[in-house]
């Protein structure tokens, strides 16, 4: 590990540590655990699309997946909860492997369109199969967490995922799987005429990745304690995508960068209400219009220009 | 007829019988049988379309053959996976290089060094060093492969095949576009490979090179085999003259 890296390490922990204890506001923490959530799926829908390059609109469904699976797990059958988590990613990531099966034949962008209808054929089974999903009107009830009002604890935990899931993102990237992974992007042909099994390579991934998708889905059920079918909807897809490419998709800060910022900037537009969705894609195609690579690549390119070492990753 | 190639010869590396490879209905490969023994340069020259590239990607795993076999080292390939035949020890490059662009020239020979042979030792990133060094790279190594000329991501596909451990290597066309200085280093190049005991499968137009290297030549002609032999006695071959010069007719 580079020591630059150790003190980014060591300071996003510190900064984890303190910040329940300057900021009380609940809301503003609400915010904050939100933002971790989305830090999360928009580092796996990165690893996904943006390292490994398969196309993925429908991300949003293991997210359903996995929510719904742990919490009609813990309603029913009263599984303790972390168990009915771990069920939740486990669900949502076979199932992403099974879809990632028939995308090994396809051309790269043929795989938009299968995610996209996956993800809505989900969205219209929740919304149909009222015996168990209860329709529109959603799930509610769902058990917490975390007796008690306080969001501290739901704070520290969605960090700690986060923290590992990116400490995690970070170990693949850097291994011989990630190298493998980069290839598969580059240059599928060339990686498989070289050695590498482009497509065990492409199913592992997609499992982990929709695995962390499942698992965050879960802990966003457990935590708000109400889920509806909306949990499937393409806009939370657009939401993931849009943060990654904003931040940068296939860099490592970018995706948290983009989360953490579109969630306050989402914030701060709320008074635009439904111009919400029309300010989010204003801001994909002015950012990947200005900058390519998204606000860590920019910021990455300035600081080549000015000589003080930015290094590509 | 008792197939001759199917008898396990110590000294055939890589053998084709009948091969043929359609596209709907066009026949690109039809029935090509040669063989290559260990320690050759052979080339395979014949004009664009005559099924030159569609071989190598059947060799070396992309296409299906329709019929025939591909032997290596006496095993029938012609069902394996691209990866499967890598690590078996063919490597390969492309006619239209297709180095991975945005990882760096050290990464890209990791690749090979990685995948493509069981059993990697460490110390790998020091061997992807040397390899580059070899293919006179070795100052490029963190530069991403996006930053170099043709002609140098055409010698980086070559260290990138050469780090899978080939014992068979596939060439497609790895002097065209060069300029004459450029096409010599080629040659020292390739000599070089070859003397560290790795065949040489040659696909090439570039005449100099195939009369320089090769110890034979097969020529293809629409999908079909039309002569193979010494390079001296190829070239001499009138049916292989008709076919890249045209029919030769009397004066009127």
């Amino acid at each position: 590990m580079k020591r630059s890296e150790f003190v980014i390490l060591i300071f996003s922990l510190c900064l984890i540590i303190v910040t329940p204890i300057f900021f009380r506001n609940e809301y503003f923490l609400h915010l904050l655990i939100l933002g971790a959530l989305f830090a999360q799926l928009a580092n796996y829908w990165n690893l996904l699309d943006g390292y490994m390059g398969l196309i993925n609109f429908g991300y949003a469904a293991y997210l359903g997946i996995g929510a719904y699976t742990s919490a009609l797990l813990s309603i029913h059958l009263s599984f303790p909860l972390p168990v009915c988590m771990l069920l939740g990613g486990l669900s949502a990531g076979i199932i992403g492997v099974l879809l990632t099966i028939p995308c090994l034949r396809m051309v790269t962008f043929s795989t938009a369109i299968v995610t996209l209808a996956f993800a809505e054929i989900a969205r219209i089974v929740a919304t149909s199969w009222t015996g168990l999903t209860k329709g529109e009107m959603g799930l509610w009830g769902i058990p917490s967490m975390f007796s008690g009002q306080s969001k501290i604890p739901f704070f520290y935990l969605a960090f700690s995922l986060l923290f590992a899931g990116a400490v995690v993102l970070r170990w693949i990237i850097r291994s011989r799987l990630g190298i493998a992974i980069l290839a598969v992007r580059e240059d599928e042909v060339a990686a498989i005429t070289s050695g590498v099994e482009a497509n065990q390579v492409k199913l592992l991934i997609s499992g982990i990745s929709c695995f962390v998708a499942g698992i965050t889905g879960a802990f966003y059920a457990h935590y708000i304690m109400t889920i509806t079918p909306g949990l499937f909807s393409i806009g939370y897809t657009i939401q993931i995508m849009t943060m990654s490419l904003f931040g940068g998709k296939g860099t490592f800060a970018g995706p948290i960068v983009g989360a953490f910022l579109l969630i306050l900037l989402g914030e701060g537009f709320r008074f635009m209400e439904d111009f919400r969705l029309l300010i989010y894609g204003l801001l994909i195609i002015g950012v990947v219009m200005a900058f390519p690579t998204g606000l860590v690549g920019a910021i990455d390119r300035v600081r080549r220009i000015l000589w003080l070492g930015g290094k590509r990753e | 007829m008792a197939w001759r190639e199917e008898r396990v010869n110590n000294d055939v590396i890589l053998s084709l019988v009948q091969v043929t490879k359609t596209f709907g209905g066009l026949k690109a490969v039809n029935g090509v049988s040669f063989e290559v023994s260990k320690g050759e340069i052979v080339s395979l020259v014949g004009p664009n379309g005559s099924g030159k590239t569609t071989l190598f990607n059947c060799i070396s795993g992309i296409y299906t053959v329709n019929n025939g076999k591909i032997l290596f080292l006496g095993e029938n390939i012609s069902h394996f996976s691209p990866p499967r035949i890598c690590k078996m020890g063919i490597g390969r490059t492309f006619q239209v290089v297709r180095p991975f662009l945005r990882l760096t020239c050290l990464e890209n020979i990791l690749v090979g060094l990685y995948f493509g042979q069981e059993g990697q030792k460490k110390e790998s990133r020091r061997e992807g060093l040397r390899m580059l060094e070899f293919v006179g790279l070795g100052e490029k190594a963190s530069k991403p492969a996006m930053e170099l000329r043709l002609a140098e991501r055409k010698r980086l596909e070559i260290a990138r095949a050469l780090a899978t451990r080939p014992k068979l290597l596939l060439l497609d066309e790895v002097a065209a576009g060069l300029n004459e200085a450029e096409i010599q280093e080629m040659i020292r190049l390739l000599r070089q490979i070859h003397t560290q005991g790795i065949t040489l499968l040659v696909v090439e137009h570039v005449m100099s090179l195939v009369m320089d290297l090769s110890y034979r030549v097969v020529v293809l002609n629409e999908g079909k085999k039309i002569a193979d032999g010494l390079p001296e006695i190829v070239a001499n071959d009138q049916q292989v003259i008709n076919v890249y010069l045209g029919q030769s007719h009397d004066p009127p």
